[in-house]
């Protein structure tokens, strides 16, 4: 069992979208998955978010530029 | 679990190779460092993707990627080498979404009535129990209700969430491609994912997934 975390809930829930994107400090990083790690309520709202980050980066753009795109661009470069 | 979080990010470094296919018309002087046409192909399924999210339409995405990698072209002098290609090529087309939309994206866009994990907190309330009653429903979510819930939110929010969620940006990358605070990039990447989120669960509930 490591120290307890110096965050508690409310700490935690307002560093949550910095930690899913890792933009914490290292210090900050390990206070908050000390939290998660202790408390379930807190860790589900965490997964949920990852989820949805992971979601709107899979399902959010999934096209492709058209192949014809490709060759206009080249085009526009000869011409300039 | 967490070794998924952040999306790849692709880095793109411009090669030092001539550009083969147009070496009879010599682009400007310190170009000769890009392979443009790599360039071309490393990054356009991204700034397309970008460019539909924001346009919503195709012909306007494809006008939009266009003029961006024209301008690209024209004053590849101004890149630092070092630096992030992918980042620049955005900021470029960041730019000029604003000026060829700023009616739209000067509207009104705050997001001041947004509730903290809302769909989270929805999701615990109607589904019928199981394991993970809210993961389940976001495995059933599809590719057209995210690109809808995407495409809602006001321009300035879509265009944050965009870089960091999609292209896997760092705050610091999408503050300097966007000319903003991180402060900013952090508040509308908090606001709008808590927007998205109530978008997710309207179109959860429009196409069955949620009752």
């Amino acid at each position: 069992m490591t120290s307890e975390s110096c965050f508690n809930c409310n700490e935690t829930m307002e560093r949550l979208h910095s930690y899913v994107d890792r933009e914490l400090n290292a210090f900050e990083m390990g206070e908050v998955k000390k939290h998660l790690d202790d408390c379930p309520p807190c860790e589900k709202h965490f997964e949920f978010n990852s989820q949805v980050k992971i979601l709107v980066h899979n399902k959010g753009c999934p096209e492709k530029a058209p192949s014809t795109l490709v060759a206009k661009i080249l085009a526009n470069f000869r011409e300039s | 679990m967490e070794t998924m979080l952040a999306p790849p990010v692709a880095p793109v470094q411009p090669k030092s190779l001539a550009l083969a296919s147009m070496s009879q018309q010599p682009a400007p002087a310190a170009a000769a460092d890009f392979d443009f046409e790599a360039a071309v192909a490393e990054n356009i399924d991204a700034l397309y993707r970008g460019a539909l999210r924001m346009t919503r339409k195709p012909e306007e995405a494809e006008d939009l990627v266009q003029e961006t990698f024209l301008r690209a072209y024209r004053f590849q002098h101004q890149f630092q080498p070092g630096t992030n290609f992918k980042a620049w090529l955005f900021k470029i087309q960041t730019n000029l979404f604003r000026s060829r939309y700023r009616k739209q994206y000067n509207s009104p866009q705050s997001l001041d009535n947004t509730e903290e994990f809302y769909l989270y907190q929805h999701l615990g309330a109607d589904v019928p129990q199981g394991d993970d009653p809210a993961a389940d429903v976001l495995d059933k979510l599809g590719v057209e209700e995210v690109r809808k819930a995407i495409e809602d939110l006001p321009p300035a929010y879509r265009e944050t969430v965009l870089l960091t969620d999609v292209e896997g940006f760092s705050y610091k990358e999408t503050a300097e491609i966007l000319e903003v605070p991180v402060g900013t990039v952090m508040s509308r990447l908090h606001r709008g994912r808590q927007r998205l989120q109530e978008s997710l669960y309207d179109y959860a509930k429009e196409s069955g997934v949620v009752e």
